[in-house]
């Protein structure tokens, strides 16, 4: 067993987005070679043989790398269970959509929407991310409820959106409406948030090491040291993620809300030392 | 078999299965985190009058879950529902009390019992639950761990929510059969410091001594233990004694462990470390296969047939 390599054909990337969610190590595990080449992707309103986009070596394998500036490939990895996926480039929307398990490292940046309503497994982006990570579809009650999500880079709007439970860190900075209408779960921003973090949140944590600009409908609830905080970002340091100058950061401040809402999620904001 | 003029008995420790929990208490400083841990090892030398046997098995290692000094503790029960029980009463009466603490599950199990899940009551409704996704860590297999944030008074009591639970051996012993008492007492002293360097065990007693050893059943009905009486120099006329002429003290070393290999390597260590000037003998707390399953022949420990 070789692990599955996929490479964009020259002349294959066009504006035009192709729909991969059959690309998953979960699929690819059982499939020869042969098998995977004549998997169907949808290219704008026609099927294609995943042949037609991506030359394929090796095969029967659960680890898989892509290469290629797959920015406009969507749904890589949507719905795994399991395995691994390495992005060797960018990756298009929905990367790691509604996955359950295994990881996929983006080594470049990623489209909106990644991760979005994810329940397990671990989505590393090293690059930037787009709008909505780990948020929930519209119409959707949850956004994601498990796993976790890394950034290197900076994320986009309403990141983590309706989440239900996981775990999503930004080293970088993120824009507006982080943690919107939160149920559960926790962020860590590492760098800047944009306004309103945390409208309309019920419950959930949202970890700041810059001050956002606070919504009115929060009241702030003191400082203290939250140990809970240096367990998370040591897990982190040993995860590969390099927050280790933040390991050094105790104090908070706590602020809870949203009052508009149920008012019981904290968005902690890190005070000098 | 002799080693530094100690003789060894060719006989063997009989010992039992126990489950066991691991836990890691940190704190500010390594004295707090120790004061947590001596606390909620107390008054558990014993299953059969204590509810548990518990000890701290040493030093955490240097990289504990938030950072700060910490203390690994063992503690040993008849089954995974007492151990729950005696977890539960422990951490939430000796942790979850001393200033600044903190208490994670040391102890990777298939099975696992309820103990910061109970605990979390406490904080009356505003205790919060967070999860340490198992995409966090990068083991094969690892699983997501819950830890609960209880509101106290300085700051939170963090407790993980399960805490992992192993088959265990308890009852790993010998006796140290002195010329005098203080003779005795300098060898189990020196067994019980060599003992306390070999991970993965705990001496539940008293400086990890015991001098009141027991025998299995009694002559009162009910009493399921009582003393020694072969081991007490002052019945070696009332009874049929197992002391021989010189010896006029014996101590006993008892041993928990999680593996069998730790229990050998904590004997190993104990019995080299015992003999010497003023002990006569050392022989083990062999009950004719009445106590437990666990035999720990001694000369083979220490490298004899």
């Amino acid at each position: 067993m070789s692990a599955v390599v996929l490479t964009l054909r020259d002349g294959a990337r066009s504006a035009i987005p192709i729909e991969a969610e059959a690309i998953t190590p979960d699929r690819l595990r059982a499939l020869d070679r042969a098998a995977i080449e004549r998997l169907p992707l949808q290219h704008g309103n026609r099927s294609v043989a995943l042949a037609e986009v991506f030359s394929v070596a090796g095969g029967g394998s659960d680890d898989l790398r892509l290469e290629g500036d797959l920015s406009t490939v969507k749904g890589i990895g949507a719905g795994m269970e399991g395995g691994r996926v390495i992005i060797e480039g960018h990756a298009g929307m929905h990367v790691g959509a509604r996955m359950r398990g295994g990881s996929i490292e983006v080594r470049g940046d990623a489209g909106d929407s990644a991760g979005a309503e994810m329940s397990g497994g671990l989505l590393h982006i090293r690059g930037n991310a787009g709008n909505r990570v780990g948020s929930a579809y519209r119409g959707s009650k949850f956004g994601m409820r498990g796993g976790v999500i890394l950034i290197d880079g900076s994320a986009g709007h309403e990141l983590g959106g309706y989440m239900r439970r996981g775990l999503v860190a930004v080293r970088g900075d993120v824009l507006d409406h982080a943690g919107a209408r939160m149920a559960a779960g926790t962020l860590f921003l590492f760098g800047s948030a944009g306004i309103r973090a945390g409208g309309g949140m019920q419950r959930g944590t949202i970890v700041c090491y810059q001050a956002p600009e606070m919504l009115p409908t929060f009241r702030a609830a003191g400082s203290f040291e939250p140990l809970f905080v240096t367990v998370y970002v040591r897990a982190l340091v040993a995860r590969g993620f390099a927050v280790e100058r933040f390991e050094a950061v105790h104090r908070f401040a706590r602020f809870r809300g949203d009052l508009a809402e149920l008012g019981r999620g904290e968005i902690l904001v890190a005070q000098p030392a | 078999m002799q080693i530094g003029g100690t003789f060894i008995d060719d006989t063997y420790a009989e010992a039992f299965t126990l489950r066991a929990a691991r836990l890691l208490i940190t704190a500010d400083s390594a004295g707090w985190a120790e004061t947590a841990a001596r606390s909620m090892t107390g008054f558990a030398t014993s299953v059969i009058g204590c509810g548990c046997e518990a000890g701290i098995e040493g030093v955490a290692p240097e990289r504990t879950p938030d950072g700060r000094p910490g203390v690994r503790v063992l503690v040993f029960a008849r089954s995974a529902d007492d151990l729950r029980e005696q977890l539960v009463k422990r951490v939430g009466q000796c942790v979850m009390t001393s200033a600044g603490s903190a208490c994670y599950d040391d102890l990777p199990a298939e099975e696992r019992v309820r103990v910061g899940a109970v605990l979390r009551f406490f904080g009356d409704g505003h205790q919060i639950g967070k999860r340490l996704e198992a995409a966090l860590f990068p083991e094969e297999g690892a699983r997501p761990r819950r830890l609960w944030r209880i509101p106290v008074m300085d700051g939170e009591f963090i407790v993980e929510d399960r805490f992992g639970v192993v088959k265990a051996i308890a009852g790993g012993n010998f006796l140290i059969l002195g010329a005098s008492r203080p003779a005795a007492l300098a060898a189990a002293e020196r067994a019980a410091a060599a003992i306390r360097a070999v991970p993965g065990v705990i001496l539940p007693f008293p400086g990890g001594i015991v001098r009141s050893g027991s025998k299995v059943g009694s002559k009162y009905k009910g009493l399921v233990a009582s003393t020694n009486s072969p081991y007490c120099p002052t019945l070696r006329r009332d009874v049929q004694s197992a002391l021989p002429d010189g010896v006029e003290s014996a101590l006993e070393i008892v041993i928990d462990g999680l593996a069998r290999t730790d229990i050998e390597r904590a004997m190993a260590a104990g019995l080299r470390a015992a003999c010497g000037d003023g002990i006569v003998r050392i022989t083990a707390g062999n009950y004719g296969g009445r106590l437990g399953k666990h035999l720990f022949h001694l000369r083979p420990l220490l490298g004899g047939a």
